[in-house]
């Protein structure tokens, strides 16, 4: 800038322009270019690497939830949290902080090197400055409460939109189309509306900021002027300023306001960052240590025992499992029954180490909380409700419990659920592919293949809670069946709130509810019904 | 149906607007920086002299001065709102025609798998990035390109001999740029663009195996997964953050090169340096375009993905023949429908029927539903339906449950419903006393109160739903999974008599008394019994 203001006072004097004050310029201008986009890499970078890091946590946070990860919500909602708001904050870290440094520093800069050459003018920068920033703050708070509002009607329009376009089976039948799109049409005009007058406000600040800066140019260059010519009414016929200074402080005015200006572009980013870290909160205060971490390693013995004693499990507003005494000793079978609420999944969970619980549970003559983890997990073998696959084929998802299984272990776990026929059928055999969750076997045919893992992998334990439910009666009857051949020897604990073909279970035990009112169902219900919030 | 074409059509009237007042605010701040450095060099060459001499009106200039900086911020302050209210606007159409769309091309025969959810909301987040693209890139482009343009003739008519340098100049920040920007990094920014909603399949795949992964200890696959997509991101992140930086290094030497041959040339000083300034200037205009490539790429990749919306097919509802009368009777002959194993059906039903339709899974009792509803084609034979109106209300497995208040859902099938007619029906699903603890009472919402009801109640619900449906047939798919048999049987009696006047066809996997049923359908593959 200063090499800017050279030439011009050379053209102006008719002199000639020097070369080097050329080139002065030009490497000037260009280095100001390239150190602003090595300060964008440089962001970037720090961005990508806080990104990955917050990451990293939040998937460890989920790894050590299991099942429990429901609370925080659905699956859907729960990738929308690691994905795109943790995306979100890229804004906040890689523009909006960097920024709030280079506001303080820049103008201070700048007013110094105009200081210089006029204090008048530094002084009107300067008290500009803080002025701009009160009247930010006082506009600021309307226009941000304004901002705030406004993201939250969007959301909210969002996820009604949401919310109509999953129902849109329902709506059809019930022959309710028209009818939807008329709400949404009415629903998105008052909206639009409604939000002039809320724009109006939240854009006060933008406007706020862009007046002190074009009258602070303003200013300056009147007074610059008028004192070139000498008409300054306090100080007729003396010149304060020479002409290239004069210029060289007018080329700095508008980059004293830039930085300012930038920050309020990017206070948008900054909301969008702090309410996506709102959102990513409880995930990121869940604790990233299982709740058992002990080393002691279980050598699960015929003569080995699981032993729970006065069990309570408390989970923020409920309780949900009350266990006074129950001993499983190796190789029994036996049946957990009692009706919805009364805490049978929580007692599967429990025992495969994912709920902190108050009591005493000892496993093989050791207690609970001082066993190793991973080891005790893989003595247990678990059956879902609705079964769980990884994309891949059906060899990989076999193999999940036992990598080193041979093709012929494969085929036989498969003949012993009654699933090689099908699977000989297939062209690519054991390669078959199975799409999203298995979703191109019928149900049966899930449960089937994953008690044929179960059968692969070989545990000692199985926990298995009411894996035929989703099945109907034939199929449920067969899996059944092939559970009681399949659990010969092992020791079996089985969750249901039914009796039926469940004779051949030699130990029962009823699990009495809590209290009435559980608060089992919420989860369930945005399972079946989907999220009618939009992230 | 979604290009940039349509975009600005939709608000054609308010985006021009917003045009104006942003070229009005621009051209203001370029002229105030340029007009400024031109009134200090004039006034500098006048000297004091000058001013003593009266040659050298000051006040003009410093009104005019003003006047600048008052248009940049009114200017500016004005299309922002413009613009965003704009925005407005055509989220609501785009959101409304997506809707149509869906509604016209939605097959409900496409499995309901998690990945429907999941395209849902990369659905909404599609038309966002639609909404914001005029905004982002359409609209700084025209500036940019006016702007640019303007100038460029200003200068040639001030002085023709500069037209060379000119059009070279303008060529290279409009037409040379942008096109390399363009040709080397909107294939990147697609892919990355793409690339993120392929992860976030991935993770929901991940994560549906997640408690299976953890128990047969492979929880590292979960995470070395994830791992190497965030490392391509990553990568591609940091190549079109390199593009963006090139290109705006290009643009101001660009800018440079042309301010430096204007000063050395020999023109009037004052003019000259006012003219460079304005130069200058021009760089904050360009500045959007180096971002171009990113907004562009993910403009791309949305519409793409919304465009594939239209090219489903349109469903087809397909009509049975019905006759009005007095009383209703439903008569199938010889029928085959889609999907079914079973031999022709024949069956015929008179009012006050209830009929149990049972059978191995995967023989079709679904889908004679779906048939007999419409849904479906039928193959061959016949379905009559007589009645007072030509409805069904079908009450089919997965039904959905809005998050609108208890009374607005029960609504949905009768419009007219009282709230006595709405206890009623939820007194005979057994939901009195669950509707008794909502504060709201009817209308509680199911969104904002959390009404925690397990699957079973949402079943019970949507039964009554249909139940409140004045339609001569009822079609009930599965209305009692989750039930205890004693809860079943009660609210099957209660059925029985609430539905005197209609035809109600049932399937239910569970033991039901035989007795209470008029006709059993048996289907097996094969033959029906």
């Amino acid at each position: 800038m200063w090499a800017l203001a050279i030439i011009a006072n050379a053209l102006l004097n008719n002199n000639e322009v020097a070369t080097v004050d050329l080139v002065m310029f030009t490497t000037g201008w260009l280095l100001r270019s390239l150190l602003l986009e090595i300060k964008q890499q440089i962001c970037l970078n720090a961005s990508i690497q806080l990104r990955q890091k917050i990451r990293h946590e939040l998937l460890q946070k989920l790894l050590v939830a299991g099942p429990l990860r429901r609370n925080f919500g659905t699956d859907g909602e729960l990738s929308t949290l690691v994905l795109e708001k943790v995306d979100a904050l890229d804004g906040y870290i890689s523009r909006y902080w960097p920024q709030q440094i280079l506001v303080v520093v820049s103008p201070l800069l700048i007013s110094i090197a105009v200081g210089y050459h006029s204090l008048l003018a530094a002084v009107i920068m300067l008290i500009t400055a803080p002025l701009v920033i009160v009247f930010m703050i006082l506009v600021g708070n309307e226009a941000s409460n304004a901002s705030a509002k406004q993201l939250d009607y969007l959301a909210r329009m969002g996820g009604r939109f949401y919310d109509v376009i999953l129902g849109l089976r329902t709506l059809r039948q019930f022959k309710a189309i028209d009818l939807a799109y008329a709400q949404l049409a009415d629903a998105a005009e008052k909206f639009k509306n409604s939000s002039f007058s809320v724009l109006r406000m939240a854009f006060l600040s933008t406007a706020v900021l862009e007046l002190f800066s074009s009258l602070a140019i303003a200013l300056v260059a009147l007074y610059l002027g008028l004192g070139l010519i000498g008409e300054l009414p306090w100080q007729r016929g003396l010149i304060p300023v020479n002409y290239q200074p004069a210029l060289f402080i007018l080329l700095l005015a508008p980059e004293f306001y830039a930085p300012l200006r930038q920050l309020g572009a990017d206070y948008h980013a900054k909301a969008m960052a702090i309410a996506a870290a709102a959102d990513i909160s409880p995930l990121w205060h869940a604790s990233s240590k299982p709740v058992i971490a002990g080393v002691s390693q279980i050598g699960w013995q015929p003569d080995s025992k699981i032993e729970l004693h006065e069990i309570v499990i408390d989970s923020g507003q409920s309780t949900r499992l009350v266990l006074p005494k129950l001993c499983i000793n190796a190789g029994e079978h036996w049946l957990i029954s009692g009706e919805s609420g009364s805490g049978k999944t929580t007692l599967l969970q429990l025992i495969c180490g994912f709920w902190p619980w108050s009591g005493d549970i000892q496993i093989a003559g050791k207690p609970f909380s001082s066993i190793e983890l991973t080891q005790w997990r893989r003595h247990i073998g678990y059956l879902h409700q609705k079964p769980e696959f990884l994309p891949g084929t059906i060899a990989s998802n076999l193999q999940l419990g036992c990598p080193d299984a041979t093709e012929e272990q494969l085929w036989q776990c498969l003949a012993a659920v009654g699933l090689d026929d099908f699977v000989q059928v297939q062209p690519e055999k054991l390669q078959h592919t199975l799409l999203d969750n298995a979703c191109n076997l019928s149900a049966g045919q899930q449960q089937r293949l994953a008690l044929a893992r179960l059968l692969l992998a070989n545990n000692p334990i199985w926990l298995l809670d009411e894996p035929w439910v989703h099945l109907d009666p034939d199929n449920a009857e067969s899996l059944i069946a092939l559970i009681k051949q399949g659990a010969q020897g092992r020791t079996l604990i089985l969750v249901s709130h039914q009796t039926a073909h469940l004779q051949w279970i030699d130990h029962r035990y009823l699990l009495k509810a809590p209290n009435k009112t559980i608060d089992v169902g919420c989860a369930t219900f945005k399972l079946e019904a989907g999220t009618s919030h939009v992230q | 149906m979604f290009s940039s074409f349509n975009l600005w059509r939709i608000a054609r009237p308010m985006w021009s607007l917003s045009f104006v007042l942003g070229l009005l605010s621009l051209i203001s701040g370029i002229a105030l920086l340029a007009y400024s450095g031109w009134f200090i060099s004039a006034a500098a060459l006048a000297g004091v002299a000058g001013s003593q001499a009266g040659s050298f009106n000051y006040l003009r200039p410093g009104a005019m001065i003003r006047l600048l900086a008052i248009t940049r911020t009114a200017g500016r302050y004005a299309e922002r709102l413009q613009s965003h209210y704009t925005i407005l606007q055509v989220l609501k159409t785009l959101r409304l025609q997506c809707f149509t769309l869906l509604s016209q091309r939605f097959n409900p025969y496409q499995t309901l798998r998690s990945g429907r959810f999941n395209a849902l909301q990369q659905l909404i987040a599609d038309i966002d990035i639609l909404d914001q693209y005029p905004l982002k890139l359409l609209l700084p482009f025209l500036w940019a390109f006016t702007l640019l343009s303007l100038a460029a003739l200003v200068i040639v008519w001030w002085q023709p001999a500069l037209l060379c340098m000119v059009v070279l100049t303008w060529a290279m920040l409009m037409l040379v740029i942008p096109s390399v920007q363009l040709m080397v990094s909107t294939r990147v920014a697609t892919n990355e663009a793409l690339h993120q909603s392929r992860r976030r399949e991935q993770m929901l795949e991940q994560m549906s195996g997640l408690t299976s992964m953890l128990m047969l200890g492979q929880s590292q696959l979960f995470i070395a997964e994830f791992a190497a997509s965030e490392h391509k991101s990553a990568a591609h992140q940091r190549r079109l953050q390199f593009t963006s930086s090139v290109c705006a290094v290009l643009q101001q030497m660009t800018l440079a090169s042309f301010a430096i041959y204007l000063l050395q040339s020999d023109y009037s000083p004052v003019l000259l340096i006012a003219c460079c300034l304005a130069v200058l200037g021009l760089s904050e205009v360009l500045a959007p375009l180096n971002q171009a490539h990113i907004v562009f790429g993910n403009y791309r990749a949305a519409r793409s993905r919304l465009t594939q919306l239209t090219t489903q097919p349109v469903v087809v509802q397909h009509q049975t023949d019905f006759m009005v009368a007095d009383s209703t009777t439903l008569t199938i002959s010889e029928l085959t429908w889609t999907y079914s194993q079973v031999a022709a059906l024949s069956v015929s039903a008179v009012q006050g029927e209830l009929i149990l339709v049972r059978g191995v899974s995967g023989c079709g009792k679904s889908s004679l539903f779906a048939t007999i509803a419409g849904d479906l084609p039928v193959i061959s034979g016949r379905i009559a339906v007589q009645g007072p109106t030509a409805d069904i209300s079908w009450l089919d497995q997965h039904p959905y449950i809005f998050g609108l208040s208890i009374a607005a859902n029960l609504r949905l099938a009768n419009p007219t419903a009282t709230d006595q007619q709405m206890l009623n029906v939820l007194a005979l699903v057994e939901l009195s006393d669950w509707l008794k603890e909502q504060k709201s009472g009817l209308a509680s919402c199911f969104d904002t109160d959390a009404l925690g009801m397990s699957g079973g109640e949402l079943r019970r619900f949507a039964l009554a739903r249909c139940l409140l449906k004045p339609a001569p047939i009822l079609l009930l798919d599965e209305p009692f999974a989750g039930l205890g048999a004693d809860q079943a049987s009660r609210i099957l009696k209660a059925l029985k008599t609430y539905a005197s006047h209609q035809i109600c066809l049932l399937i239910s996997h569970q033991q039901q008394d035989a007795s209470e049923f008029s006709q059993v359908i048996k289907l097996e593959h094969g033959k029906f019994a």
